[in-house]
């Protein structure tokens, strides 16, 4: 086991230089320049040239780009993250102060979305082909197919503009208002989670549909038990190990959708962060926001491997 | 043409008589009274009767800000500057300088115009414990513009001063290194020159100062989360009685415009910028007051008549009358935009606006048919195959990413053949045109509502920059008409060697004919509006029009029912 997490561990450094190598080629490759917007005079149509070629040489984007990456990768593995192009601002503080929230919101939505798929699924598996099960598959069907941004402005109309229960944007943190931090939480959790609770709602069901086929559920049944015993002692705890992987999996998906839902609701943390990063070509910014993302999704995709190791006996960590 | 010297003694002579291009209110009645130079009365700022005290006052907005302190960004950013930031020489409501607005609450010009000399406020105290303002922080703020460590934009601005001095405690003299007619009008517009404490800039250095600005305004920024918002406290020692209303500011940056329409129609904001797909929603709304500003810039493009086959007047003209402007307004920018009968600025909104209908309604009419003859024309005198080739440059935008896609099918029908990329940000048109590689690159810019330095900005930049620049060279047509481009810069230097108001706007208005009866800049643009919308449940301040005459709003304008 402790080889096993040693060994993990260290596969996780190759794949971020890969993604540190591509998110730094990938924001130079796009076309247009920063510096020639710090140096625009006015509304962009001109440059000063003597500050443009002063901030190239400050920034040092007129050394070789093979350079350029080693400093910049250097600069990271002892700690310095660097500064905004724009405003300055060192880019740890930046990242780390929306980081938290788009955890919150990821982690909220992650288990909203087990909270709603997972019932949902039971339900529609024991109701098979009856009106909750065909509720329960269309809710799944919309959510699939609805795209983040469309349900997110549709559920700010109707609970922010049409009944007023909640704001329609923004944050209140926890600890400035308890009820404020549910009520700006709320829709955006839903709007994030939707998607996976409908996907959990599809895995549950058919997950159940096959163990209540099993000979043991049919045994336990024959023995007498309960119905209520049968699925929740001897189906559910089966059918749920593929659920809680895929589920587990999704955790690192969510955090990539954060930057949809963050934007329609004017939310604070990392997913905005980098499509402003990129619409600005802020490099820094975007390079290091992009490296805590995927850093994000590979640790949620580690842990998952483990949940599934300890769920299922037949993994064994090697 | 006068001479330097000649136009210089024109010009005091005009300031003296209180009447200059535009800026009506150079000075106080009295100035030239004193013997001093000093006004007796320095004039005092309207506050509203009805207005409230305290509370927060939110904000919506587009686009995040690049910079607290005036050194990065754009035009739009002037929404996050002005709460905390303030001009030497302020554009008032009106149009021209407003003393009452002022730092500089008089000027003078000296020397037959070589020296201009400010009177500044006593007792303005900068935010951030500061101290307060003299001479002295005001003199090294304009000198600052030209300082290359500074890394201020801008700098080309200023090339026509020699340096900024302080005379005594409340006056400051700006030292011309030659006479320069528009150097008020740079003082009203330009962010460069917002006023900051040295010793401030100098304790936290230049970085910091960014976020983090020593300034004059009515608020000073607390907290600001890059793409997310701002939030600003009251200045408490603010130099204008009673104000700011509002004891906070939030200025929030919420991109997605329905989201913004939904906070603002809640409540959840007390303003908000609205955008085009947002005004007509927002005039339905019985809570929501929506007020205007009609040609504060404009949306089209620059072409590049150097290069065949826009160096042919034919092409162009044909360019022109493809475009159904009433139906670009109507079908792309949902009416919001202006298509004035004029080339730059509307006749109904600025005195320097020609009224251009005869033109409009003559050969440049719209008119399919014949966009379609004159090209047709022109290929079969050069021996060349329909469609042309038209290449392009437009911007990430959905509503100039769709005018471009109109263009491309009209002029198609016209039988050129439009082809065009997309550019990520507006920074790259100018490096698009610096690589001289495309004949049209969208763009849209302010227009300087002082006249003179916004247009000759826009029509010598943009008609004949591209034809000089060292990398058009080689692809320079010898038929591009020099003869146009002579005629222009012959009256940009009749208006910019005189203060002669009359003169000054004769030829700005002739620049705007020649320019399109030639087609000369630019395909047609449209007039940009910006809109505001108040949620008038709770907000105090919008019962007039709150647009100053730069075309934005000031905060400190508003107060929380």
């Amino acid at each position: 086991m402790k080889a096993y997490l040693i060994r993990r561990t260290l596969n996780l450094i190759p794949t971020l230089l890969l993604v540190s190598l591509i998110v730094f080629a990938v924001v130079r490759i796009l076309p247009g320049d920063p510096v020639y917007t710090l140096a625009a005079v006015e509304d962009g149509n001109e440059i000063d040239q003597v500050l443009y070629d002063r901030l190239v040489k400050e920034y040092g984007l007129d050394k070789p780009i093979a350079q350029q990456y080693a400093e910049w990768l250097f600069g990271v593995l002892k700690g310095d993250w660097g500064s905004s192009l724009f405003n300055r601002m060192p880019t740890f503080d930046q990242i780390t102060d929306r980081l938290g929230f788009t955890l919150q919101l990821s982690i909220l939505a992650w288990v909203s979305s087990i909270l709603i798929g997972v019932p949902l699924g039971i339900v529609a598996a024991l109701k098979r082909n009856k009106v909750p099960d065909v509720a329960a598959t269309t809710f799944a069907m919309a959510g699939v197919a609805l795209p983040n941004f469309w349900l997110g402005l549709l559920l700010i109309i109707v609970f922010g503009v049409w009944l007023g229960w909640v704001p329609v944007g923004g944050y209140t943190p926890f600890n400035v208002s308890p009820f404020g931090y549910i009520q700006t939480m709320i829709l955006p959790t839903l709007t994030l989670g939707t998607a996976l609770a409908a996907t959990l709602q599809r895995q549950t069901r058919s997950a159940m549909l096959e163990v209540l086929n099993e000979d043991y559920v049919r045994t336990a049944r024959s023995k007498g038990l309960q119905p209520r015993t049968v699925v929740w002692r001897h189906a559910l705890k089966n059918a749920l190990i593929p659920v809680v992987t895929v589920s587990s999996l999704q955790l690192g998906t969510l955090m990539g959708g954060t930057v949809i839902t963050e934007s329609v609701f004017a939310l604070p943390g990392i997913g905005r962060f980098i499509v402003d990063s990129i619409i600005e070509q802020d490099y820094n910014n975007f390079q290091m926001g992009m490296l805590v993302i995927t850093l994000g999704v590979l640790i949620a995709n580690f842990v998952a491997d483990l949940i599934y190791g300890f769920l299922d006996p037949r993994i064994r960590f090697r | 043409m006068k001479s330097d010297d000649e136009a210089a003694k024109a010009f005091t002579k005009q300031i003296e008589a209180g009447q200059t291009q535009g800026l009506q209110e150079l000075k106080t009645d009295d100035t030239a009274a004193k013997a001093d130079g000093k006004p007796a009365v320095i004039p005092a700022i309207d506050k509203a009767a009805n207005a409230n005290y305290g509370g927060t006052i939110r904000v919506g907005y587009f686009r995040k800000a690049a910079s607290m302190d005036g050194r990065r960004g754009g035009s739009f950013d002037r929404i996050y500057m002005h709460p905390q930031n303030e001009y030497l020489t302020t554009l008032g409501r009106k149009g021209g300088h407003d003393p009452a607005e002022s730092l500089a609450y008089a000027y003078e010009v000296l020397d037959d115009g070589m020296r201009i000399r400010f009177h500044i406020r006593e007792g303005v105290e900068f935010q951030r414990g500061a101290g307060t303002m003299t001479a002295s922080d005001v003199a090294w703020s304009l000198n600052r513009v030209r300082d290359p460590d500074a890394g201020m934009p801008g700098t080309k601005f200023w090339q026509t001063v020699k340096n900024a001095e302080a005379v005594d405690d409340t006056t400051v003299d700006l030292h011309m290194e030659q006479f320069d007619a528009l150097i008020i009008g740079k003082h009203l517009f330009s962010y460069q020159v917002f006023i900051h404490s040295e010793d401030y800039w100098n304790e936290v250095g230049a970085d910091a100062h960014l976020s983090a600005p020593g300034a004059t305004g009515p608020f000073t920024s607390v907290k600001w989360t890059p793409g997310d918002g701002i939030e600003y406290e009251a200045h408490a020692d603010y130099w204008k009685e009673g104000r700011p209303y509002a004891d906070k500011l939030e200025v929030k940056i919420i991109a997605e415009t329905r989201t913004r329409l939904a906070a603002l129609q809640t409540g959840q904001l007390n303003a908000g910028w609205l955008q085009a797909e947002m005004v007509p929603a927002a005039q339905d709304d019985p809570n929501l007051q929506v007020h205007s500003r009609a040609g504060v810039g404009w949306d089209g493009g620059a072409w590049n008549n150097s290069v065949a086959p826009l160096d042919d007047h034919r092409i162009r003209q044909a360019m022109i009358k493809s475009i159904d402007r009433k139906g670009v307004n109507k079908s792309i920018y949902q009416n919001t935009m202006g298509n004035h009968n004029a080339y730059m600025y509307g006749p109904d909104t600025s005195p320097y606006g020609e009224d251009l209908t005869d033109v409009w309604e003559g050969e440049m009419k719209y008119d399919p048919a014949a966009a379609k003859a004159l090209v047709e024309e022109y290929a079969a005198e050069k021996g060349l195959t329909l469609p042309l080739v038209i290449t392009g440059a437009c911007e990430k935008r959905p509503d100039r990413q769709q005018y471009c896609e109109y263009m491309q099918a009209v002029w198609g029908e016209a039988g050129l053949k439009f082809e065009f990329d997309i550019l990520p940000g507006a920074s790259d048109r100018g490096r698009v045109m610096d690589e001289c590689s495309v004949h049209i690159t969208q763009t849209g810019a302010t227009m300087n509502p002082t006249g003179g330095p916004g247009l000759e900005g826009e029509l010598a930049g943009w008609g004949n920059v591209w034809a000089e620049k060292d990398q058009c060279l080689d692809k320079h047509s010898p038929d591009y008409q020099q003869d146009v481009q002579d005629e222009i810069d012959a009256l940009f230097l009749e208006a910019q060697a005189t203060t002669d108001a009359d003169i000054q706007t004769a030829a700005w208005k002739k620049v705007q004919r020649v320019a399109l009866e030639n087609a000369w800049g630019r395909f047609p643009s449209m007039h940009r509006v910006n809109y505001i919308g108040c949620h008038t449940p709770t907000t105090g301040g919008c019962d007039e029009d709150p647009f100053w005459a730069h075309g934005f709003w000031h905060s400190q304008d508003f107060w929380v029912k």
